[in-house]
């Protein structure tokens, strides 16, 4: 993944939309608006996890918020979450500052697409 | 369709995807909904579950269903990560009949929910023809063994001892109702000759 691949792919957003039926709310303004809001808390529980060195609590926030990541097509962020997820399978917890380091710079541009897509 | 997932995101997709395909949705946030769910009056034809949720698992409340499955069959898909699978082994062995990989894609999910439709409607009819050919077998009297019949007017003896027409044996010991009528042969050996007479009789008396 570089920094030029969009931080929500065109072709996930595009099928959400596909999804709304007539006469009902867009789906994808809906799923946005719930990762957005679900989002911080999850990140802040991945943090908490590594920092306590949970490592059973670390892959499985890190599983969660991966498969939410997947179903929006925010695909950089998934495979952040899937290295946390590792990390956290592995025992290996040495690497999650600059795991969650990249987390949080990742999801800071998923946040800037989706507030561009809301807007 | 009952669709259970913790993440209200993955919810809301599958939800969009199954209401789009023209199902009716039923939601559940967690494993305990989604168990009252299953136990209510009218359990739904189709679930699609969450392989992990808080409260109750998906696999869990597969083993729970297979234990308790009562007449109605409740077709099971499991949502799992792509890369789970000893998840997908694990899922099907605890009683799950089939597996999407999550994130769910549309034209996926509908052609396995379909697949479940399919089976459930099977099960249900091969259930209705079952209890109808029950009901239907419960009320026919016994008619079997070994008949005494005459050989020259076709007389069965019955078990008093009494000589009886075929009819009245066979209506007396099944739902059979007989209608008189005569065959072809008959007609040609029996019936033409009678009427040919009558008609002889009827121009003589002219």
């Amino acid at each position: 993944v570089t920094v030029s691949d969009p931080a929500l792919d065109p072709t996930v957003i595009e099928s959400l939309r596909q999804l709304t039926a007539e006469g009902e709310p867009d789906v994808v303004r809906e799923v946005l608006a719930l990762f957005r809001g679900g989002a911080p808390a999850r990140i802040a529980a991945i943090g908490a996890a590594w920092r306590a060195g949970d490592a059973g609590a670390l892959q499985r926030t890190a599983h969660e918020f991966k498969g939410a990541s997947a179903t929006i097509g925010a695909f950089a962020l998934q495979k952040c979450c899937r290295e946390l997820e590792i990390a956290g399978r592995s025992g290996t917890l040495d690497r999650g500052s600059a795991l969650l380091e990249a987390l949080d710079a990742e999801y800071a541009r998923v946040d800037a697409a989706i507030a561009e897509l809301l807007r | 369709v009952l669709v259970a997932d913790d993440d209200a995101v993955s919810r809301t997709v599958v939800a969009a995807i199954l209401r789009k395909g023209g199902y009716a949705v039923h939601l559940a946030n967690d494993g305990g909904e989604a168990w009252a769910a299953l136990q209510g009056a009218e359990p739904p034809a189709i679930a699609v579950i969450d392989w992990m949720m808080p409260v109750i698992d998906g696999p869990e409340i597969c083993r729970r269903l297979r234990s308790a499955q009562g007449p109605t069959l409740t077709y099971v898909i499991l949502l799992t990560s792509r890369d789970g699978f000893a998840d997908i082994v694990a899922g099907l062995d605890s009683g799950a009949d089939d597996y999407v990989t999550k994130p769910a894609r549309e034209d996926e999910l509908l052609a396995r929910v379909s697949v479940g439709v399919r089976v459930v409607t099977l099960q249900r009819t091969l259930a209705d023809r079952v209890r109808s050919l029950e009901e239907a077998l419960s009320s026919v009297k016994q008619l079997q063994g070994l008949l005494p019949i005459c050989s020259y007017c076709k007389s069965i003896r019955d078990d008093q001892n009494y000589w009886r027409r075929v009819e009245t044996y066979i209506s007396d010991h099944s739902g059979v109702q007989f209608s008189h009528s005569f065959c072809p042969d008959c007609y040609e050996r029996y019936v033409k000759p009678q009427l040919e007479a009558l008609e002889s009789n009827e121009a003589e008396g002219e």
